[in-house]
């Protein structure tokens, strides 16, 4: 017999008595969902900047300097650091800034949902040293329960939900931000 | 209503004080008590030591001494909770389903039975209570700081009512103290160094006194406390309703 | 040794216990703040518990079913026995693709199944990602805490440390500082390594993928970077539903760190293109603990460590002194399931004050099954006849109103006419506690004077 056949055999042989599995639970709107999303995030470390979308580039120039490598995923946002030409995940080891848009947010968390989709390279958001998520006001949901609710049963490569920047406390419990992923994360409410 | 009383081992044996407080006072609060002289130990001890299989006698000793009350009281959160929660390993016949169900603590006895105010006491002194574990967690005479449930304290209810009580918490407000029967001696250290904390907690809000519904992690503390002689003194709630505190004024 | 004579060489450190107490107590009141701010936690907690309930009275089926929807999405999947296969299989991966190196994110696992001393027997060198876990193996150590694996050192011996093996100056101890280095430092390991090795937090039947969760984002820099991605997991950690998610992540780091939600919660479904995606299942004791009718809720563990960081023993023993992969309340009610000899002390090192239980965010009853494992103990009782003997005559003493009382009187009576009886060191109590005083007379005394009359 195979690992998997002993395996599943001897839970089969245990006939254990069957227990409910209780529905999916959803709880009512919670209210002020961009202040939610706000303080969760603040909470986590994040800066969050409410902006109405005209002139974004401008606005980040203010947070990063014109001289470090940029790389924009984002409509509206000119970068001067391109995919065109990266072949291998690694090569994006130095990239400064990324600006990447967000699917949606969760207030009561501060997460903020990424798609492969708009990631080219998974490695993305973890690899840049700052990430800039830009997300939509229109697009936060109030809980875990919605969140998942929206992307549906997911069959894509990947997603992750974003909700601070990299972070440890692992020394003493002495927060630091900047673990192995970005040493800043801010996020862009537009 | 027929209540019977019962007193744990070692408050018969070390502490008769808090046994006279409590009979005293079901008797004020109108009750008909009866002592059976006939009861020992409800097995505890053993059962948490991992021999529940020998505590077998003593547990049917107590469900015959005590099937004919209404209600069972005890002023011990630990053995009520033993009774109502480990009882499990004696055969289920309707006198133990009995016992089990009407083994009630002294404190939620009055508050959820006798829903009757208090004889008017007074004890003018800075109190800390300190909530015994099988009493928090295992009978919910109060919301433990782990649950989200609304706030209630069934022993603060009744300490409320007293004239010129001033209650407080240490600041981890229901830490355990350490004492956990066997584990005391078991692990030593352990139960030591928990049992100096809570005491520090305390005495960081400056109490004069320690009160619990439970005598056994009193017993415990007052241990600590009498060989380290701090300025600080355990006295079960009973005795304070009872105003029967020794050496109170 | 066994955990009381573990606990003490801890305590004997009183600075560094009173320390370790106190941080960890720290993060139990970060997670009441953030449970606090969830006014439905309890029912959270609820239908988390039933959830998992659920998957394990029908875990061969969600095998089953997550296998096939996992096969779909591409991912190779493999079972394990044991920890020996878990570890062979591993290896037969990374010998494959000649692989030499693996960088690894937490995974209690696979601690529990010894893997980075196999494959380092077998020339592979493994790299530990995460900042706690890489600290604990440049000491040498195992983890003393799931979630925090070095919060037993002091940063003075982690700044040593780092200045032995990463070349920081030393005596800098502080914690920027240090953590700059060791990202510096695994930055280098991430670009170059050919595979990379995850836990898995949740495992979906629905869907065929699972989610693993970082703060740090060490798993993510690891396997999107690597052409081989390995997770390993416990048959337990599988949810029917993809909705279920919703639940389990809004409890998981509200429990363990007190933040909302860890910063990524990565969820893996296909292998990147050109990347190979393998998923080991696996059983090692797990289908046997199912079996235990009284101890088959600790399955439902999501390893949140929230018991550890209640649990008044374990902050003032550490993590060490239980000796097992997973310690604290948790690890005493999995681990004498795995070793009842070996870990026949754990079951007794606590004072069953219940915490556990009520923190525990899918209401696994620890200290009842604490309560449980000490009967199975004793009824083993590991060849000890002494104890039984005892506690048989002892049993007969007290369901004996006779007895009891001759018993009562001889205690009473020795204290009496020996106060210092009592306080011999052989009675532990003594040692640091006084007896209690002995009064006049007993309640059973007073009452036959006073109240019994008439």
């Amino acid at each position: 017999m195979s690992a998997k056949e002993k395996i599943l055999s001897r839970i089969r042989d245990l006939s254990l008595p069957p227990a409910n599995l209780p529905e999916t639970i959803s709880f009512p709107d919670r209210g002020d969902k961009l202040g939610g999303l706000k303080k969760s995030l603040e909470l986590a470390g994040a800066k969050v900047i409410e902006h109405n979308g005209e002139g974004l580039s401008f606005l980040l120039s203010n947070y990063f300097s014109a001289n470090v490598s940029m790389l924009s995923l984002v409509n509206g946002v000119q970068g001067n650091f391109f995919l065109e030409g990266i072949n291998q995940p690694g090569e994006l080891e130095g990239l400064e800034v990324a600006v990447i848009p967000a699917a949606f947010g969760v207030a009561e968390t501060g997460a903020l949902w990424l798609k492969e989709e708009a990631l080219t390279f998974p490695v993305l958001p973890f690899i840049v040293q700052h990430l800039v998520l830009v997300v939509s006001k229109e697009a936060i949901v109030s809980d875990m329960h919605e969140a998942y609710r929206r992307i549906g049963p997911m069959h894509r490569n990947f997603g992750v939900f974003v909700a601070g920047p990299s972070k440890t406390a692992d020394i003493e419990q002495s927060v630091v931000i900047g673990a192995h992923g970005p040493l800043s994360l801010t996020v862009v409410l537009k | 209503m027929k209540i019977g009383l019962f007193i744990p081992c070692y408050i018969d044996q070390f502490y008769p004080r808090v046994g006279i407080a409590t009979h005293q006072l079901l008797v004020k609060l109108g009750c008909d008590v009866h002592y059976v002289r006939e009861q020992t130990c409800c097995g505890q001890p053993l059962a948490n030591s991992g021999y529940e299989d020998s505590s077998r006698s003593c547990a049917n000793r107590f469900i015959n001494n005590f099937s004919d009350f209404d209600f069972t009281v005890t002023p011990s959160g630990s053995c009520a909770y033993h009774v109502r929660h480990h009882y499990d390993f004696i055969q289920q016949t309707s006198d133990v389903v009995h016992v089990r169900n009407s083994t009630l603590e002294l404190t939620e006895f009055i508050v959820d039975v006798l829903k009757k105010p208090l004889p008017k006491v007074t004890f003018p002194h800075k109190v800390g209570l300190h909530s015994g574990c099988h009493g928090l967690r295992g009978l919910r005479l109060a919301a433990a700081s782990e649950t989200k449930e609304s706030a209630f304290n069934k022993v603060e209810e009744l300490l409320n009512a007293v004239d010129g009580l001033e209650l407080v918490y240490p600041e981890r407000l229901d830490e355990c103290c350490g004492f956990g029967g066997t584990f005391s001696v078991k692990e030593e250290k352990v139960s030591v160094a928990m049992g100096n904390d809570r005491i520090h907690g305390f005495l960081e809000k400056d109490v004069a006194y320690i009160t619990s519904a439970d005598m056994s992690c009193l017993m415990h503390l007052d241990g600590l406390i009498r060989r380290q002689g701090l300025l600080v003194q355990v006295v079960h709630v009973a005795e304070i309703l009872n105003e029967s505190v020794y050496g109170a004024s | 040794m066994g955990h009381p004579e573990e606990a003490s060489r801890f305590l004997a450190n009183a600075d560094r216990a009173k320390w370790h107490d106190q941080t960890l107590w720290m993060v139990r009141q970060k997670r009441d703040v953030a449970t606090g701010f969830v006014s439905e936690w309890e029912e959270l907690r609820s239908v988390a518990s039933a959830i998992k309930e659920h998957t394990l009275s029908r875990l061969d089926d969600y095998l089953t079913e997550f296998e096939s929807n996992a096969l779909l999405n591409g991912i190779k999947v493999h079972w394990a026995e044991n920890a020996d296969e878990h570890n062979r299989i591993v290896l037969g991966i990374l010998s494959r693709r000649k692989i030499d190196t693996l960088v690894k994110s937490k995974s209690i696992l696979t601690e529990e199944c010894h893997l980075n001393d196999f494959l380092q027997e077998n020339g592979i060198e493994v790299i530990d990602t995460d900042l706690g876990e890489r600290i604990v193996q440049f000491a040498k150590q195992p983890p003393s805490h799931i979630v925090m694996p070095a919060i037993h050192m002091k940063r003075g011996e982690i700044s040593e440390l780092f200045h032995e093996k990463l070349g920081t100056e030393k005596g800098n101890e502080d914690a920027t500082y240090l953590t700059r280095a060791a990202r510096k430092h695994l930055r280098d390991k991430f670009l170059k390594a050919k595979a990379a090795l995850t836990g898995v937090n949740f495992a979906i039947a629905e869907t065929g993928g699972f989610v693993v969760c970082t703060n740090e984002g060490n798993a993510d820099m690891g396997v999107h970077l690597a052409d081989v991605h390995i997770a390993s997991m416990g048959i337990e950690k599988l949810i029917p539903r993809w909705e279920d998610l919703g639940v389990f992540t809004r409890i998981l780091a509200r429990s363990g760190t007190g933040q909302a939600i860890t910063n990524y919660t990565s969820h893996f479904h296909k292998p990147r293109k050109g990347q190979e995606l393998h998923l080991i299942l696996v059983d090692n004791g797990r289908t046997k603990q199912l079996g235990r009718e009284h101890f088959r809720s600790s399955l439902k563990c999501i390893r949140c460590g929230a018991c550890m960081n209640t649990c008044p023993v374990y902050r003032r023993s550490g993590g060490f002194s239980y000796k097992s992969t997973v310690p604290g309340p948790i690890g005493s009610i999995l681990s004498p399931g795995i070793d009842l000899k070996k870990y026949s002390s754990l079951p007794f090192a606590s004072s069953l004050c219940g915490s556990c239980s009520d923190v525990c965010p899918v209401k696994i009853n620890i200290h009842d099954q604490l309560y449980r494992w000490r009967q199975e103990i004793m009824q083993h009782n590991n060849g000890q006849v002494q104890g039984k003997i005892f506690s048989r005559m002892a049993g007969f003493l007290l369901a004996s109103p006779f007895w009891y009382r001759v018993l009562s009187s001889m205690v009473t009576g020795i204290s009496k006419v020996f106060p210092g009886a009592l306080k011999n060191s052989f009675l532990v109590w003594g040692n640091q506690r006084e007896f209690p005083p002995v009064p006049r007379q007993t309640f059973r005394d007073w009452f036959d004077q006073n109240a019994g009359k008439g």
